[in-house]
């Protein structure tokens, strides 16, 4: 039996201005995972090749145990895929669609639809044009919710709501996972949701996974050190740092895989340390992205050194 | 092939076209009734009537469940279904080609019948009519393989016009040749080889066009 959600093994998509490359993700049984990056990134040609919506130029895509684009219709019937500039149909009501939902769908749980209606606040029997942003998304994922899915695959799902539509949203998404056989991939550019939702953290930028681990053991790995330096101090180039600020007598150390050796060292070279702070996952983003950046940048101008050597 | 799932798709568009499509059926049945009048003139007006009423038809349909699937964001939606993309263009197909075919039928036919069991209406104008009929249905596939193909509006847009002048200029070039308009008044309708070539042309035509949409279809790497 597949024990993975999905498996995704050296896929690249080439497009006239962005290519996706060299991917590679696996999402296990009952776990959520939180797909960020910042737009044009390549969240969404990610999750739109895992629904089969578009082909991988090379690679190897598996949902459900199924290989995809070439099996997508039997992988669809497990996978409930809602993304942000999906739309139901504006001259039919909630409860057409539901009804049109239930005629294709044997799985659709009346009962769940009627509670989902309620928590989202819904009147059935408005039409999709009447509502307002936030009550379109609700309608949309109680469309899939409702169909109980193994798998679900949400693109930005909560851009757009206001804080109490994404709790409710939120609270949904967390009772699915009290089924340890669904699982959820969730992309957004919003780190509060991530944080508080997922198991597994993935980041995205160019088109590149940068970095794919559970979110605890990341979070924990990630250290803002604040230090105050003497006039002598000379700050050592650990491994780990991902970014060093000084100004005067104060710096600021950014590092991801920090450990007590790290403060050791620093107090070493004659800095006092003032404060080792956590971070959030928005800064450790920022930080990620900046210092994906800074190398991509530094390997492109590597080669064009290299490249003016040769000539 | 998923059929439950076409049937059902092809079910929805029907369903959110309905009003319009009431709306023109009941210009429809104005535009027979002025057609079977009995008069020449009412013939003439009903017919024209008629022919609008059916283009319109086939563009409303087209627009809003090909066109309108992409521009409205509700292609993510249908494709999130256990569909392929094969199956998709079926069910649009089946839902703008019936929608088209049934009220086309009933123009023609009942045009013909109307020229047979009319006394102030030459039976030689049948073959005339029916190639004009021809060439509306051609117009239509042509801008529906367009829409599917594209899903640009503005595509579509420009081959319906360009369908609509067309449609002037192709009545002219039918009645240019004498083997149709020596027979147009005439007592029995002329199945003459050029009438026969024109009429296999145009089905040769759809034929093209309707392989031309699955040929390009299976092509596509993109569907979203």
């Amino acid at each position: 039996m597949n024990e993975y959600a999905f498996e995704v093994k050296g896929v690249s998509k080439s497009y006239p201005h962005f290519q996706l490359s060299d991917i590679d993700l696996r999402l296990e049984k009952g776990t959520i995972m939180g797909f960020i990056g910042p737009n044009g990134a390549g969240k969404s040609t990610t999750i739109r090749i895992l629904m089969g919506l578009v082909h991988q130029d090379i690679g190897e895509v598996k949902v459900l145990g199924y290989s995809m684009p070439k099996n997508q219709v039997a992988a669809k019937w497990d996978i409930g895929y809602a993304s942000e500039d999906m739309r139901l149909y504006a001259r039919g009501s909630i409860q057409w669609h539901m009804d049109f939902v239930k005629s294709v769908f044997p799985s659709w749980d009346s009962n769940y639809a009627a509670t989902l209606l309620k928590r989202f606040d819904l009147n059935s029997h408005q039409k999709i044009k009447g509502l307002s942003h936030g009550q379109r998304v609700k309608a949309g994922l109680l469309m899939i919710l409702a169909r109980k899915p193994k798998l679900l695959i949400l693109d930005e799902p909560t851009t757009g709501l206001d804080p109490v539509a994404r709790h409710e949203v939120l609270n949904e998404l967390m009772d699915v996972l009290l089924d340890d056989e669904r699982s959820i991939l969730f992309s957004s550019h919003n780190t509060q949701d991530i944080e508080q939702l997922s198991d597994l953290i993935t980041f995205v930028d160019k088109g590149k996974i940068i970095q794919s681990q559970d979110k605890e053991s990341y979070l924990d790995s990630w250290r803002r050190i604040r230090l105050h330096l003497s006039a002598d101090a000379t700050l050592p180039n650990l491994k780990g740092v991902v970014e060093q600020r000084s100004v005067g007598s104060q710096a600021i150390i950014t590092a991801n895989g920090f450990n007590e050796e790290m403060a050791q060292t620093y107090q070493k070279c004659g800095a006092e340390i003032q404060a080792i702070e956590t971070m959030t996952l928005e800064e450790i983003f920022v930080s990620e992205i900046q210092n994906n950046r800074q190398d991509l940048r530094a390997v492109t101008n590597d080669t064009k050194v290299e490249q003016g050597g040769n000539v | 092939m998923n059929y439950s799932l076409i049937k059902a798709m092809v079910l929805k568009d029907w369903y959110l076209a309905r009003w319009p499509m009431l709306g023109y059926f009941s210009v429809g049945v104005i535009s027979l009734l002025t057609l079977a009048s009995g008069t020449t003139t009412g013939f003439y007006i009903g017919f024209i009537l008629c022919l609008s009423t059916i283009v319109v038809i086939g563009v409303h349909l087209i627009f809003t469940t090909v066109v309108g699937e992409r521009k409205d964001q509700t292609l993510a939606f249908m494709m999130s279904f256990p569909v392929s993309y094969k199956d998709y263009t079926l069910s649009k197909l089946a839902t703008n080609l019936i929608g088209f075919i049934v009220p086309w039928f009933v123009l023609t036919f009942g045009s013909v019948i109307v020229i047979f069991s009319s006394d102030g209406l030459s039976d030689g104008l049948v073959p005339f009519v029916t190639i004009s009929l021809g060439e509306v249905f051609v117009a239509n596939v042509l801008v529906l393989t367009i829409a599917i193909i594209t899903e640009s509006e503005a595509w579509t847009i420009v081959v319906m016009a360009t369908c609509n002048i067309c449609a002037s200029l192709f009545s002219f070039l039918v009645t240019s040749f004498p083997e149709i308009v020596e027979h147009m008044e005439g007592d029995v309708p002329v199945w003459n080889s050029t009438v026969k070539t024109m009429l296999s042309i145009e089905i040769t035509l759809v034929v093209l066009l309707l392989a031309a949409i699955f040929y390009a279809q299976s092509r596509k790497r993109d569907f979203t």
